[in-house]
């Protein structure tokens, strides 16, 4: 029997742990896409609408020139406009701007299945909220885009039923236990984030605060993927990763070090989680005995002969040169996991092999698709990766604020800086004890200065935005203002 | 010579023990004290049995007036706790309780941050409920439009950093006292008629400069800048000293290669923007005579042609021979000859911080001010040449954008907008309680809609947010525009939607290229889904 390995490695290994795909740079646009296909259970088959907004590609269409200008610079505004309307996700803010495009690989049903949750309280005031906005008919339309574009929508336009593809059974990263609860707490936080920001904006949406809200949900849609994504290979589930934010314009060498070092981390976890699931699929293949034995050194080297890398159609198919180095790269990982050096066994060292060998055949590698994700939405400084680090922008603040401070209640920083570190691994020197956390996972010491430093940065970035006041005596109390 | 003790006292105001007043000795304290409305104030509402409470940032002055009121007696039917910030919040909250069950007024001098920490607590107090209500007291010191009722029952809060300090009489108080020192004796150390202390003395006696040294003042204050009591007194005992006795003013100075100091080195108006504290980094930061230009004056004093009209003949004045002498020379001008400050200032500051000070202080009509703001926020957004500026005075557009990753945004538009004459401007007046006491900061107007509540859609016009829709205007992107500004707009632009209408048959939507200067007009008919129209203004 023909072996895929990136069937069988990545994407059935994904089906059954993630669920979603990290194998595709995703875009924020692309995860609102996906998530608002999966609330509104629609797509739209808008082929009018799509000519008058690529004019590119469409160079013919009743629609004013100026307008078609103007409707293409406002709806690709994320860069995710193509050619194709089902390969396009659109800068959207209705149901009727939705697409068929993959390209949120599934990471929008994912927090739907997280959203829709019922564990007592009922699904999330998230749900109810992008329903609404999303779908506001024509007299209701309260945004510029949504209203630019409803002379597009009167002819040729068809409201279709979206597949949901999460199975009865659910992932392991959606487990739940006997009791009806998530077994990963980190899901709680996911939620609960997004119920905070949907309360806090639950009357806005009528009168120009309807793009505010779909942006907050959306950023903290990515937030909560990055999150998941950095502690997928946490051991300890209560524990979250660092992430050292560095909120300073020039940082000390010592804070710089530390939050690059700890977004380092998240190439750790992802291989340490990848590592994990491949080792668990190979023993359930070899179980299940479909694909042969996996057990003697020969039996594995006629498997790496024998296999395909990738599938053979697809519209990411490479080219064949490329395609024959797999083999002799992949021999190259075994023989060298299999060496006296590492001495590992015949089945180990293939699930190490296979796992450095995911890098090189998807088309970004899962740490790259939390890189890039992490950058846009402005969570992560720009940049080659050796040198990233974490700095949150206003906007990014913003939502983290919201997702975090129930309406009516008013913080300390210092218990903002708490909540943060328990729930999201976030720090960034308001707790005193940031060195010794860090520890724990070998990152170097941040000298004191710097930390303070740190978080008089970060405070003064909130008071600006509206969301913290400070007193003469050095106190600071963040809320979310009406 | 000043006696030694004389020079440290004056040099412990500037940044040293004096400054503070939980360590001065009374006497010291009493002398320092510049009696003003408050004071009368404060004891009329204890006669009258109310419970006060001094609240404001460190350096504005609680403890010292408590002070000064127990120093004069005036507070003996009181009970007073004068440092409540290093108290514990349940004990005072319970010697509160008994004295208002005993009917005796309770004064306390406390920080913002313990106050409502207090605030919070005294909920479970009978009799001290009301005072839960004190955070929302606090900001009830200042208002826009009507005055709100008190929610505190006999109770007074004070909130001192909302206090004008930069006033004449203020100012020339402190200088009146600080001076007195140094006029009651003569100097032995340094040459005859060459004290730099007692010339800084002279001509701060004089009540033309004392108005030029408040007008610099002013101009920082207008700027945002809180001038604390403590601040003012370090900067005047400062620029009389240069913090220095005089027994070794005239040694070289290390730092500059062993130089001999020179007069001018410690010459008031040269001191002035050498100390160091937060107030003076706001001077140097706002206005140096010496920094700017005013081409008929600096001409003539380049020449040495302005020879009449100094308020102190001495030293004569020469023809600078250096740039360096010619801003000294501009700096004692600004101070030292008769002309009109006002006017001066005019001339020479910048078209902006000219502007901000008529807008604060209110030199033309509103409804002007407002379309001339409204102008300033539609051309942020949408920058067009002056002559297509057609309407962009009389209606605020409210402008939005939109993408979901981070980054420039490709353009703006606005679907809703609101005339000029729904909004208007508010300046900060203080509660009628509290108005006999104090004067309040103006550092800014509000751009709000008419008849104003708080809560209501309002836009704090302060400097920050005025200079940087003048620099728009002036033509710098809006890409360049710190993101705290952008968001406040977009927070003001976003809480008028309501104001602005629900949606209409026929909609007109503006998109803003910002990047090229264009601006589109598309109208939309929602009933037939059509496109109206497309015009460029």
């Amino acid at each position: 029997m023909n072996f895929d390995f990136e069937s069988v490695f990545f994407d059935q290994t994904v089906e059954r742990t993630l669920f979603y795909s990290p194998k595709i740079e995703i875009k924020p646009v692309h995860l609102a896409n996906g998530l608002f296909r999966a609330i509104c259970s629609k797509y739209a088959e808008a082929q009018d609408q799509h000519t008058a907004i690529y004019p590119k590609a469409h160079p013919n269409s009743s629609v004013d020139e100026q307008i078609r200008g103007v409707l293409n610079s406002i709806l690709s505004a994320d860069g995710a406009l193509f050619a194709r309307a089902q390969m396009s996700s659109y800068t959207l803010s209705h149901v009727s701007h939705i697409t068929n495009d993959n390209h949120d690989r599934r990471t929008g049903e994912w927090l739907f299945t997280i959203l829709t949750h019922d564990n007592g309280e009922g699904q999330s005031p998230a749900l109810e909220l992008l329903d609404r906005l999303l779908n506001q008919d024509n007299r209701q339309r309260s945004d510029e885009i949504s209203t630019l574009t409803l002379p597009l929508t009167k002819s040729n336009f068809e409201l279709k039923d979206a597949r949901l593809q999460m199975p009865d059974q659910h992932p392991s990263s959606l487990s739940i236990d006997e009791a009806g609860n998530f077994c990963d707490p980190l899901l709680y936080s996911i939620r609960k984030g997004f119920d905070c920001i949907a309360k806090h904006d639950k009357v806005k949406g009528n009168f120009g605060e309807k793009l505010d809200t779909l942006r907050r949900l959306v950023i903290w849609g990515c937030f909560s993927i990055y999150l998941h994504l950095t502690n997928s290979g946490s051991p300890d589930r209560e524990k979250r990763v660092p992430m050292m934010l560095s909120m300073v314009e020039s940082p000390s060498p010592t804070l710089r070090q530390a939050s690059t070092q700890s977004y380092l981390w998240v190439e750790r976890s992802i291989d340490k989680f990848f590592r994990t699931a491949i080792h668990d699929t190979l023993n359930r293949i070899a179980e299940e005995g479909t694909y042969g034995s996996w057990e003697t050194d020969a039996d594995i080297r006629q498997h790496i002969q024998t296999m395909t890398w990738k599938p053979s159609s697809g519209r990411m198919q490479q080219t064949e040169a490329r395609l024959a180095k797999y083999t002799p790269q992949c021999l190259l990982f075994y023989e060298s996991y299999l060496s006296d050096t590492a001495n590992q066994s015949p089945r180990d060292a293939f699930t190490n092999a296979a796992a450095d060998m995911i890098d090189q055949i998807v088309s970004s590698s899962p740490t790259a698709v939390a890189h890039s994700l992490g950058t846009r939405i402005g969570l992560l400084s720009s940049g080659p990766s050796s040198r990233k680090r974490y700095t949150a922008v206003p906007d990014l603040l913003e939502v983290l604020v919201r997702a975090t401070i129930p309406p009516q209640e008013q913080w300390t920083i210092d218990e903002l800086a708490r909540y943060w570190a328990k729930h999201y691994g976030l720090l960034f020197g308001a707790l005193g004890d940031e060195n010794i956390r860090l520890a724990e996972w070998g990152i170097n010491v941040i000298d004191g200065s710097s930390l303070l430093d740190n978080t008089e940065a970060l405070a003064t970035i909130l008071e600006l935005s509206g969301y913290a006041r400070r007193y003469a005596d050095g106190v600071v109390l963040v809320s979310v203002r009406k | 010579m000043k006696t030694l003790p004389l020079f440290e006292d004056l040099a412990e105001f500037y940044n040293g023990r004096n400054a503070v007043a939980e360590r001065v000795e009374t006497s010291k304290l009493q002398y320092m004290h510049i009696p003003t409305a408050l004071d009368t104030v404060i004891e009329t509402w204890v006669t009258q049995k109310f419970d006060v409470i001094l609240t404001g940032n460190p350096g504005d002055g609680k403890t010292h007036l408590i002070s000064i009121l127990q120093g004069k007696g005036s507070l003996l039917s009181a009970y007073v706790e004068k440092d409540a910030s290093q108290r514990d919040t349940e004990s005072i909250l319970q010697v509160w309780q008994r004295k208002r069950q005993e009917n005796v007024p309770f004064v306390l001098a406390i920080n913002h941050a313990p106050l409502r920490n207090l605030a919070a607590k005294a909920k479970v107090y009978p009799n001290l409920e009301h005072l839960v209500n004190i955070p929302e007291e606090i900001d009830n010191c200042v208002y826009y439009n009507t005055p709100l009722e008190s929610k505190l029952q006999r109770t007074i809060v004070v909130d001192l950093s909302q206090r004008e300090i930069i006033t004449p009489t203020i100012v020339k108080g402190i200088a009146d006292r600080l001076c007195k020192q140094i006029t009651s004796t003569r100097c032995n150390d340094c040459p005859p008629r060459k004290c730099p202390v007692e010339y800084n003395a002279e001509a701060l006696s004089s009540d033309k400069i004392l108005h030029n040294l408040v007008a610099i003042l002013t101009l920082v204050a207008r700027r945002g800048f809180h001038t604390t009591m403590r601040d003012l007194i370090g900067l005047i005992a400062y620029i009389l000293t240069g913090d220095k006795p005089c027994a070794v003013r005239w040694q070289p100075i290390k730092n500059e290669d062993g130089r001999v100091p020179t007069f001018e080195d410690y010459v008031y108006y040269n001191l002035l923007f050498k100390g160091r504290s937060r107030l003076f980094d706001a001077i140097r930061q706002t206005f140096d005579p010496a920094n700017y230009s005013e081409p008929d004056s600096d001409a003539k004093l380049w020449a040495g042609a302005i020879r009449d009209g100094w308020l102190i003949p001495e030293p004569v004045v020469i023809a600078p021979s250096s740039l360096e002498e010619l801003k000294i020379l501009k700096r004692r001008y600004f101070f030292e000859h008769q002309h009109d400050t006002d006017k001066l200032l005019q001339h020479t500051l910048p078209t902006t911080e000219y502007e901000f000070g008529t807008l604060i202080k209110g030199e033309f009509d509103d409804p002007s001010q407002v379309e001339s703001l409204i102008g300033l926020i539609n051309n942020l957004y949408a920058p067009l040449p002056v002559h297509q500026r057609a309407d962009q005075n009389y209606r605020l557009r409210l402008w939005n954008s939109h993408r979901y990753s981070v980054g420039n945004r490709p353009g703006y538009f606005a679907m809703r907008s609101i005339p000029s004459d729904d909004l208007t401007i508010y300046r900060p007046k203080a509660n009628p309680q509290i108005a006999q006491a104090m004067e309040i900061r103006q550092d800014h107007v509000l751009l709000a809609v008419q008849d104003w509540e708080p809560g209501d859609p309002s836009l704090r016009i302060d400097w920050p947010i005025y200079q940087t829709l003048m620099s728009a205007d002036y033509g710098s992107p809006i890409e360049v525009q710190p993101f705290h500004i952008l968001r406040r707009l977009d927070l003001f632009l976003r809480s008028l939607g309501p104001e602005a209408g629900s949606s209409r048959h026929i909609e007109n939507i503006e998109w803003s290229d910002h990047q090229h200067r264009t601006l589109v007009s598309i109208r939309i008919n929602r009933t037939n889904q059509s496109y109206e129209g497309v015009r460029h203004p």
